[in-house]
């Protein structure tokens, strides 16, 4: 089996430290969008990563202006298992509250934001193969002239295992289509 | 040249009191560290220098966080040392450790004072921070100091991970 092209016999060649696995932009409304480790030593296996970053530019069918996608790890839904902080700000005040749910909340713009209207969030997943429960750290914009909010969020996932599958689902019914998903590694670099 | 390259990643396969990276490359635009710690004292905590500075009150820190339904701000100026980001306490369980992104933006410039900005979450307290940092100096960043303070016993604990990734624009 070859190697990724930024490792040559087993060294990396130029540092360089984030590797593009996937991209997923919907020509349909689609439920769910997955990420699922390779598991093959090619760019698509989680294996080799210290770190995973989601970035997600959304839109969902909720009936509200703000719609909240769930980030779910290895098939993993109970609420109980993604404890979460979050600190935002809706124009009008800034609030911050503590909350679990059936995975990683997202937010997006929903069914009742104007047309072509997305939701940006930067999602960093940290020490994904470590026996760490994982801390996932984001930030997430959703404006829409005159509505939306504003979050910095991060979720626990109480869980030591490393994670190899990562599911975006829709807050309710789909994901609509032209949402983009890109999902990065971020490589260690150990010297002695 | 890279985008984004990683210059070095230390892992703690034992207790240490700092982490030191030394003679940083001056051929990146940015720094960021990222970060996933323990301390080994009950409540979080963490200390970073500048080029091994620890005098001459030369730091001030700002800060805003979400704690529960609680929101929070903190600052302090004339410090000797930048406080946050941070890393979690022995409290917070002991497979929860604090995870950072900290970015140091045009650290080679020698006309600009340093100003750094990071992000904290530690997890089961829960905390989560947004917080910055000035140095007062001039000189190019070439080491970074993460440390737990020396008037305390306790260490910073094994499984922590530290790593700096330089980057550029092109």
């Amino acid at each position: 089996m070859a190697d990724p092209a930024y490792i040559v016999d087993g060294v990396l060649t130029d540092g360089e430290a984030w590797v593009g696995v996937a991209t997923t932009t919907l020509g349909s409304d689609t439920a769910t969008v997955t990420f699922t480790s390779t598991d093959d030593g090619q760019v698509g296996d989680f294996s080799q990563y210290m770190d995973l970053v989601l970035v997600t530019y959304s839109r969902g069918e909720t009936v509200a202006i703000t719609d909240g996608n769930k980030v779910q790890f290895n098939n993993d839904t109970t609420a109980a298992n993604y404890p979460a902080q979050r600190l935002d700000a809706d124009g009008s005040g800034a609030y911050a509250g503590t909350y679990t749910a059936t995975g990683v909340v997202v937010h997006t713009a929903g069914a009742s934001a104007a047309a072509n209207e997305f939701g940006a969030s930067v999602q960093h997943i940290f020490d994904i193969n470590s026996g760490k429960h994982k801390s996932v750290v984001g930030s997430e914009a959703q404006d829409s002239n005159g509505d939306g909010t504003v979050a910095i969020r991060a979720t626990t996932w109480l869980s030591q295992a490393p994670i190899s599958e990562i599911d975006i689902v829709a807050g309710t019914g789909n994901l609509k289509s032209g949402s983009m998903f890109s999902l990065f590694g971020v490589l260690p670099r150990m010297v002695a | 040249m890279a985008v984004i390259e990683a210059i070095a990643t230390t892992y703690l396969e034992a207790d240490v009191a700092s982490v030191t990276f030394s003679a940083i490359p001056q051929t990146y635009e940015h720094l960021q560290l990222r970060m996933s710690g323990k301390l080994g004292r009950s409540n979080h905590e963490g200390e970073m220098l500048i080029n091994g500075v620890s005098s001459g009150s030369v730091y001030s820190r700002h800060r805003m966080g979400g704690s529960g339904s609680s929101t929070n701000a903190w600052a302090s100026t004339s410090a000797d040392y930048i406080v946050g980001p941070y890393f979690s306490g022995t409290g917070a369980g002991a497979a929860n450790y604090a995870v950072s992104i900290v970015d140091i933006l045009d650290y080679t410039n020698t006309n600009k004072n340093m100003t750094m900005m990071y992000m904290t979450y530690e997890q089961g307290t829960p905390n989560l921070y947004f917080g910055s940092a000035l140095w007062d100096g001039t000189a190019a960043v070439t080491s970074l100091t993460y440390r737990i303070t020396p008037t305390v016993s306790e260490l910073l604990t094994r499984g922590s991970v530290i790593t700096l990734y330089g980057l550029n624009s092109s």
